[in-house]
């Protein structure tokens, strides 16, 4: 995902000119850098992503810079808990599923950031789940959290083999979870509240 | 007659070790031994009266088989007599030397080529003439030097009831058939005139034998020439014998396969504790996975939701009564996952391991525990290095689950002293009086360690009482315990130990309180087939 833009992919972005948004740059009203050692504006993400809510542009040609999560647990309940912990976290926009035919149908359609799966569905396992989502190379970049209420040892080895990047109990500690999706998706760790 | 032998005694036949030969007997009473060579049919009833478990019916089977088979009757006779004789040794040999040669002779009349069941067993009169003429044999015996003090005198005393054979035979109430029969019946006449006549090409071999013997009995030979001759009869007989054996191959078949059985089942009882053992393990296993699958997200969302509160949550005794909820949440959980580390605990992955600043590490953890209960916890450490090989995270769930279990019972005050340091190279029969030990199951320590380290936790809480100190590490007691012992930790703790090849201990000693002693090898641990895991 860019984190960056050019004057010219910001424009495209907005479908404003180019012109437009070097004016806004030079006046302060978007926010961004320049390359050091040149004169080339360049704009980060999330710096585009207020430009644009304040200005009332419509963002959808942006995404909102929230990572995509999905969560497929048949427990709705636990999928509540944890979507509402990423929900207060702020930086994940969240769907759910609670089997996997469902969890198969949004990956294609939601191509999420990362999954956090129960091993455990009513209609296929995770371990499947995980072969599946690694069998399609355009998913490469999907990260994968497998979660169990009991997974026994050799059984944990086996969900990282079919593809599954981290393995969390339940109960969990909520912190940890959201740390340690944090680290899947390589972005910094909440500040402690 | 049943009077005699009295088969419902517990030194009777029933009781005695059967050796899986099949031709003989071996009957061991009062650390002497009696060889009886069988026939088919008295070994079936023998292998009956073993299964049998009336003594009634086990008398009235053998009263049954003595009339049938004389043999027996000479046996048991013989039994009776040395079992009230002082000095077994001489009159065993005599016995056996009998024995053998007696069935060899009493063969010699019966058609070779006829199947063993179609010939009948002799009659007590055969017998009774038998008996006379192996008295020729038992009379040269006892010519013979003796190897033990009292074989003379003793073999002589056999001789003396052998020749009164018949008024032995009418005491078991068996007829005994009047002497002058001896004289007049056909057959035996016909056989003395043999023995005494001249020699012919085509006399049985057993005639020639008995009239070798009677011609040395007659002949003063001096003693050592006759021993020479004597071992050339009996080198005799024992050929004779064998070509019986071989050419009547089916006695004490049943016999055999009784012994093996016992054999097997013996084997079986052994097998069958650790096999139940085992599948106790894995039922629970089993238990606590689905139990653990089931159990799990239910907590989980308990949990969950109590920390979402809490974090928004300020009012300090609204965030205290939160942080009950998750971690009793937490402590169910601990619950099952406690119960599958027990069951089903992971291979342990052992690395080189220095006590000494690993237990250091531990205290301070559990110190902040113990702070908040009030507790002192102490450390002591010898100087020296603390080397062994284990498995440090898994170590540490051991001695922390120790530790809880002692800040638990204190509940509030009180001291827990950790000490480690060197123990003596052990042997498994070095343990100070007054420990109930519940050594590790497979002896490992024993077996690789030349020097073991030792970790001692000290409490000065409640003792343990005798009874309960027995089955403290045992998931499956289910008397259960006030004050000590709630929950898995302990059981986990002693399969983490015992997984590392090292042994758990508890003691209460008189002061009161408790003494947990985990001792570790210190070289590699080994797994269950003793192989090293390196």
């Amino acid at each position: 995902m860019k984190t960056v833009f050019t004057t010219g992919e910001a424009a495209k972005i907005c479908k404003v000119s180019q012109q437009t948004i070097i004016r806004c740059f030079d006046s302060g009203q978007l926010k961004g850098f320049r390359v050091p050692g040149s004169r080339f504006r360049r704009i980060p993400r999330d710096q585009l992503y207020s430009f644009m809510r304040e200005n009332g542009i419509p963002t959808d040609g942006l995404d909102s810079g929230k990572r995509k999560i999905l969560i497929v647990d048949d427990d709705e309940e636990l999928v509540d808990v944890i979507q509402d912990v990423l929900d207060r976290d702020g930086r994940f926009e969240v769907r759910t599923a609670n089997n996997g035919f469902d969890a198969g149908m949004m990956v294609k359609e939601y191509r999420p950031d990362l999954i956090v799966l129960d091993v455990m569905l009513p209609d296929i396992n995770g371990k499947e789940v995980c072969q599946r989502v690694r069998s399609d190379s355009s998913m490469d970049d999907v990260r994968v959290i497998c979660i169990s209420g009991m997974v026994e040892h050799d059984k944990i080895g086996e969900l990282k083999d079919a593809g599954a990047n981290d393995f969390m109990h339940k109960p969990f500690e909520v912190d940890s979870l959201v740390d340690r999706i944090c680290q899947l998706l390589e972005i910094e760790a909440p500040a402690a509240s | 007659m049943t009077r005699i032998v009295a088969p419902t005694s517990t030194n009777g036949l029933v009781r005695q070790k059967a050796e899986a030969r099949m031709d003989c007997l071996h009957l061991t009473n009062r650390g002497a031994r009696l060889r009886l060579p069988l026939v088919e049919s008295t070994a079936d009833v023998l292998v009956d009266a073993l299964l049998t478990r009336s003594p009634d019916d086990r008398a009235a089977m053998l009263a049954a088989t003595l009339d049938r088979d004389p043999l027996l009757l000479l046996w048991a006779l013989l039994w009776v007599e040395k079992s009230t004789e002082p000095s077994p040794l001489g009159s065993l040999n005599l016995a056996r030397r009998l024995g053998h040669d007696l069935l060899t002779y009493l063969t010699v009349g019966t058609d070779r080529t006829a199947s063993p069941e179609d010939a009948p067993p002799p009659t007590a009169r055969e017998l009774a003439a038998a008996l006379r003429e192996s008295w020729l044999i038992a009379e040269l015996v006892s010519e013979l030097p003796g190897d033990d003090q009292g074989t003379d005198r003793t073999e002589a005393r056999i001789c003396g009831i052998l020749s009164d054979g018949p008024k032995w035979l009418g005491l078991c109430g068996i007829e005994p058939p009047h002497v002058s029969l001896l004289e007049t019946d056909h057959r035996i006449a016909q056989a003395l005139a043999m023995v005494r006549g001249d020699a012919r090409a085509d006399e049985p071999p057993m005639v020639k034998l008995v009239r070798t013997a009677r011609r040395m009995v007659h002949s003063p030979l001096d003693r050592h020439e006759a021993g020479i001759a004597w071992s050339g009869v009996r080198r005799r007989a024992a050929e004779l014998r064998k070509a019986w054996l071989t050419a009547a191959p089916g006695a004490g078949q049943r016999l055999s396969e009784l012994v093996q059985t016992l054999a097997r089942r013996n084997e079986l009882e052994t097998r069958f504790d650790q096999c139940l053992e085992t599948e106790k393990l894995e039922a629970m296993a089993e238990l606590a996975a689905g139990a653990g699958h089931e159990i799990n997200p239910p907590l989980a969302i308990i949990s969950g939701r109590a920390q979402l509160f809490l974090r928004d949550e300020h009012d300090p005794e609204r965030r205290h009564e939160l942080a009950a909820i998750n971690r009793q949440a937490i402590r169910v959980h601990e619950m099952i996952a406690d119960m599958m580390l027990f069951a089903r605990p992971e291979p342990p992955q052992p690395v080189p391991l220095d006590v000494a600043p690993w237990l250091d590490e531990l205290a301070t953890e559990i110190q902040i525990e113990a702070e908040t209960r009030r507790t002192t916890l102490t450390l002591d450490l010898d100087s020296t290095p603390l080397l062994t090989v284990a498995d440090p995270i898994q170590l540490a769930v051991a001695v922390r689950a120790v530790c809880i279990n002692a800040l638990e019972a204190l509940g509030k005050g009180g001291r827990v002293a950790i000490s480690a340091g060197r123990v003596e190279p052990q042997n498994s029969t070095d343990h100070a009086p007054g420990i109930d030990s519940i050594a590790n199951p497979d002896n490992t320590a024993d077996k690789t360690q030349a020097l073991g380290i030792e970790i001692v936790i000290r409490d000065d809480g409640p003792g343990i009482a005798t009874d309960v100190r027995r089955h403290l590490f045992d998931p499956f007691y289910s008397g259960r315990l006030a004050g000590r012992g709630l929950g898995l930790g302990l059981a986990k703790c002693w399969r983490i130990i015992t997984n590392h090849g090292g042994s758990i201990e508890v003691d209460s000693p008189p002061e009161g309180g408790a003494v947990f002693r985990i001792r570790l090898p210190t070289t590699e641990p080994l797994d269950q087939n003793g192989e090293s895991t390196s």
